[in-house]
């Protein structure tokens, strides 16, 4: 141990004094020099022979300091000169290193970011305790492919008979009003039963969590905690008003807490404010029940999360579980029963399944454009390194050995590569920040994309990769220099082999396909997202206020007030100047029949019911197709027995009359009868990558349910002024009511689509630098070999070729790369994209349109590019190119 | 090249094969690169220090003599041989003023030195007789 201690003591003691050691070394060097000199005087030679002799015995001085430094220091020393060379070569080149950095923090950031989201969405298991064992159990409508809801008399049977579960919980979630401090406003609380806590692991941040049996007991959200109660802890054992029932809050969750259980609605993630124990009334099976108004709100319908016994299998419980949901429906048949299977899936699978598929073509895009960055830097290295063809000549004629130099290129390398990394990741975490802030509904579990250790690690392992590519291939090609024939600058200095120069074309090639491929992925999405949002006529979304009014509270708990409300609403708002205003009850779908239409097939024609004021319909500006606009007063009225005017949407007819003439056809289903009166546009209201349903527009007093009602404004106003208007009317009928946030429709469509638009964003950002960089990459190469080809090009104008003759020539050897490689690509594409099938709306993945639209734009820029770069090169002096 | 006068015949031999490594030195061919088994140079370095305080040449010299002319080493396997000799704290070294009142570096034998040659040097014997065993010379 001590002589170790001693040595690493001594090298310190070297390392600190380097300068004057090294000093010393040389003296030391040169005095046996001349005692050897002195010796061989003595011997009889001249003392210039001697001088001479003694001088040429010594050799090489350099090495030996060389190896006496590397004594003490190890190769740490020849590292350090490495880079410090290494660094002033890249000053040298400082257009060059520029550039590199550029491209690779680029082509490295973008991938880091996307690695980074697609790590923190489908890598990162749930934050629950022991996640894996998690599952997903719902019944499932097989016909419209939706998760649907159990009763809670179902749940109670499953958890009573469904062993193989460790534990089960069932959570329902209702929009309420909630009165605290006087101020009412509408709030979502989630029901939960008694595991709730137990499967997700929440523990209060001030407070307590309730037990199973506590009915007056509710857990705030912490940002509820700070918006309405100011972050007081006082707040504990006060007594807030759910719909005028009392609960007493008991605790606060805290402030990152989040349940990422799926919601109610799939598209709908607002987050609860409260959380309340969920009835534990025993009900039948497949029935719902209705809240008592008074009494504890309680949702109709529930969903629920399991936890499997340690090793027990996925397969295992779906199997026990299958069979407890075939028990019921025998003993409990109920019509909703049908068309109805289970689903049994990990929590995990169904939080981030649906967008598993596109943030994985995503990554792959990604790669893509790592790919073309990292060849062009391949590229810049390459005609970099033929310039220095001299300097490394002359540095293995001094006798340094080919190791050395390989070391000396990849520390460049390296040094490159540690900039380009750490410009790379600054880009991708402010990249990754603006993200989770413009898209905060685009993707599941996005708020926890940041850039951390596996991000970090990903990071290190796609630069080495792509540091060992590109210093490859310049190290291949500086080791196999001629080094008598570059010393004698027998050759031009810059040259290249034919050989490079093919594979440089190759790497162009393989660019132009990558990027191809890109291209045409973006421009399906594009097309498709074109479609999609192509807006119904004479509608401007913008214009458009949405906000939603729910009754609460014993007034209302009939239906006298309820339509009372609504009319007052109706004409309080109607008021207004300039605005248009309607009432949309809800949609409900229901099997419909229509005189003289038989059913196809066996499955009854569905339609959604929808109870509108007859505002409704010209505030989103429908024309009308055919036939007439029922009068008001006949859209407000309620009697069931006239012949009620209906109205009925294009699609309606299409679908479920299969195109029979409409007007005066009878419609029967339940709740519902009437006469079509007329036929309106399609239009969308709430999803943008939806085909409207069929639809039946009934008065809204014809509504089943008026609790809650959906209230359009078109305004000609500012947008937020009006709002403040409407809210103050709508709070004149009656103050505790709540009325929720204002929105635009354009809002409402545009959130509907938040995870096309970002897939679609990401996937054209990718293509745009993809091209970018292959036609700069292209441009680099081509104008490169050009120069190569001067001498050849000078001879050949020297001769009396026409310029116009030799840019043909150049242009059209250059061309078949890149046709080659937009051929390969258009052939790539045409094999991968229908894995895209998914994401793309009304659009084929094979759609011919888009593929000779990017095929002849990259053709036209590739030719473009080497049209430039061939008139450069036929610019060239004879002369000039001749002599050099 | 000038004979100088011998006294006796051993001395003859003595010169003319000087003479022949004079040739060689001056064609530049006497650097030799280490082909001792590694750490023996190191070891005869120790050796030559035992006899006092040497310079460089003083060491090269020493060993020349020693080895009858059969050890010619030159500076790049000595200097590299030196530090690691004063990286492991068997020697020390020190600026002086040689005979002919130059400055030279002086290295002296320190007492872990001492050790370490005694060790070395049983080491080295063991390993010679090893391998005179297996070619069978006795």
């Amino acid at each position: 141990m001590a002589p170790l201690m001693g040595t690493w003591l001594r090298r310190l003691s070297y390392l600190l004094r380097l300068s004057r050691h090294d000093a010393e070394l040389r003296e030391e060097i040169e005095a046996h020099r001349s005692l050897r000199q002195a010796h061989l005087e003595r011997e009889g030679l001249t003392s210039s022979e001697a001088e001479d002799a003694s001088r040429r015995a010594i050799g090489n001085v350099l090495l030996v300091r060389e190896e006496a430094r590397e004594v003490w220091l190890g190769s740490w020393d020849t590292w350090w000169q490495d880079i410090r060379y290494g660094l002033r070569m890249l000053r040298r080149g400082r257009g060059v290193a520029t550039l590199v950095i550029l491209t690779m923090a680029v082509g490295i950031g973008m991938n880091a970011a996307m690695f980074g989201i697609f790590h923190a969405v489908l890598i990162r298991p749930l934050p629950y305790p022991d996640p894996e064992r998690l599952l997903w159990m719902t019944p499932h409508h097989q016909r419209f492919d939706i998760d649907t809801f159990i009763s809670r008399g179902d749940f109670v049977v499953w958890r009573a008979r469904a062993k193989l579960f460790e534990r089960m919980t069932a959570y329902g979630q209702v929009d309420i009003a909630f009165l605290a401090s006087g101020q009412a406003s509408e709030e979502r609380i989630t029901s939960i039963s008694e595991d709730f806590w137990a499967i997700t692991g929440a523990q209060a941040a001030l407070g307590r969590l309730f037990g199973a049996d506590e009915r007056n007991a509710i857990v705030l959200s912490h940002r509820t905690f700070e918006r309405r109660f100011a972050a007081e802890p006082s707040v504990l054992g006060r007594t807030v008003s759910l719909n005028g029932y009392p609960v007493s809050i008991v605790g606060v969750l805290p402030r990152d807490y989040r349940v990422a259980f799926p919601p109610m609605l799939d598209d709908d993630m607002t987050e609860a404010a409260g959380y309340i124990s969920l009835p534990d009334t025993p009900s039948r099976p497949g029935s719902s029940d209705r809240a008592v108004p008074g009494d504890r709100p309680v949702p109709a319908w529930v969903r629920v999360v399991g936890k499997l016994r340690p090793r027990v299998t996925i397969e295992q419980g779906r199997s026990e579980l299958q069979s407890v949901f075939d028990q019921i429906a025998r003993e409990f048949p109920t019509p909703l029963r049908e068309e109805r299977v289970l689903r049994v899936v990990s929590l995990q699978q169904k939080i981030v399944g649906p967008v598993q598929v596109a943030l994985t073509i995503l990554l792959v895009a990604v790669a893509f454009v790592l790919m073309i960055a990292t060849i062009n830097i391949a590229h810049l290295l390459l005609a970099r390194s033929l310039s220095r063809q001299t300097e490394i000549a002359v540095r293995m004629s001094l006798g340094a050995g080919r190791t050395r130099i390989v070391r000396q290129l990849l520390s460049e390398g390296v040094l490159l590569t540690i900039a380009g990394c750490g410009a790379g990741l600054i880009l991708a975490n402010w990249a990754l920040q603006a993200i989770v802030r413009l898209w905060p509904q685009a993707i599941p579990r996005l708020e926890g994309a940041v850039v951390n250790t596996p991000v970090l690690v990903f990071t290190l392992v796609a630069a080495l990769v792509s540091t060992v590519s590109f210093s490859a291939a310049p190290a291949v090609s500086l080791l196999k220099t001629d080094l008598a024939g570059t010393l004698k600058r027998e050759e031009r200095v810059g040259s290249s082999t034919p050989g490079v120069t093919r594979i440089r074309g190759l790497l162009v090639s393989f660019e132009l396909a990558l990027a191809t491929a890109l291209l045409i992925g973006a421009g399906l999405m594009l097309k498709s997202y074109w479609l999609m949002s192509s807006a119904p006529p004479g509608v401007d979304p913008e214009r458009i206020l949405v906000t939603r009014v729910s009754l609460s509270g014993p007034r209302y708990a009939s239906r006298v007030p309820q339509e009372q409300y609504v009319d007052d609403l109706l004409s309080r708002l109607e008021g207004l100047t300039g605005t248009v205003v309607g009432i949309d009850a809800g949609s409900f779908h229901f099997p419909v029949k229509v005189d003289g239409v038989s059913p196809d097939g066996s499955e009854a024609a569905v339609a959604a019911i929808k109870p509108v004021s007859l505002g409704f319909l010209r505030v989103m500006g429908v024309p009308l197709i055919r036939g007439r606009w029922p009068t008001d007063t006949a859209l407000r009225s309620d009697a069931v027995e006239s012949t009620d005017a209906l109205l009925v949407n294009q699609r309606f007819v299409d679908v479920i009359m299969r195109g029979q003439e409409p007007i005066g056809r009878h419609v029967s289903g339940p709740a519902l009868s009437g006469t079509i009166a007329g036929v309106v546009a399609d239009f969308k209201d709430l999803q943008l990558d939806a085909q409207p349903a069929p639809q039946v527009y009934v008065p809204f007093k014809r509504a089943m349910l008026l609790r809650s009602v959906r209230v359009l404004v078109r305004t000609d106003r500012d947008p937020s002024a009006a709002a403040r208007v409407v809210r103050e009317a709508i709070a004149q009928i009656d103050g505790s009511q709540a009325i929720a946030e204002f929105t635009t429709l354009d809002g409402v469509l545009a959130s509907s689509v938040a995870n096309r638009r970002f897939n679609l964003s990401m996937l054209c950002l990718f293509a745009a630098v993809a091209l970018f960089l292959s036609l700069t990459g292209a441009y680099g190469v081509i104008a490169h070999s050009v120069a190569q080809r001067r001498r050849e090009i000078g001879l050949r104008i020297a001769l009396g070729a026409r310029p116009t003759e030799v840019v043909g020539l150049v242009a059209q050897h250059e061309m078949r790369f890149a046709l080659a490689g937009i051929a390969l690509g258009l052939l790539g594409a045409f094999a991968l994209t229908p894995v895209m099938a998914n994401l793309l709306y009304d659009v084929a993945p094979r759609d011919r349109a888009t593929f000779v639209a990017v095929g002849v734009a990259l053709a036209t820029a590739s030719l473009l590019t080497s049209w430039i770069a061939a008139v450069k090169a036929a610019r060239v002096d004879p002369v000039m190119a001749l002599r050099h | 090249m000038s004979l100088s006068k011998c006294s006796s015949a051993r001395e003859a031999c003595i010169r003319f094969q000087s003479d022949v490594d004079f040739h060689q030195r001056v064609m530049g061919l006497t650097n030799t690169s280490s082909d001792l088994l590694p750490g023996t140079l190191e070891l005869l370095i120790l050796k030559a220090l035992v006899s006092g305080s040497k310079h460089g040449y003083g060491i090269v010299e020493h060993l020349r003599i020693a080895s009858r002319e059969m050890l010619q080493i030159g500076e790049s396997a000595l200097y590299p041989a030196l530090q690691r000799v004063l990286l492991q704290g068997w020697a020390k070294a020190e600026w002086g003023l040689s005979e002919s009142n130059r400055r030279a570096r002086y290295y002296t034998l320190t007492a872990a030195g001492r050790k370490q040659l005694a060790d070395e040097r049983a080491e080295f014997e063991r390993m010679v007789r090893a391998i005179q065993y297996v070619l069978g010379t006795s």
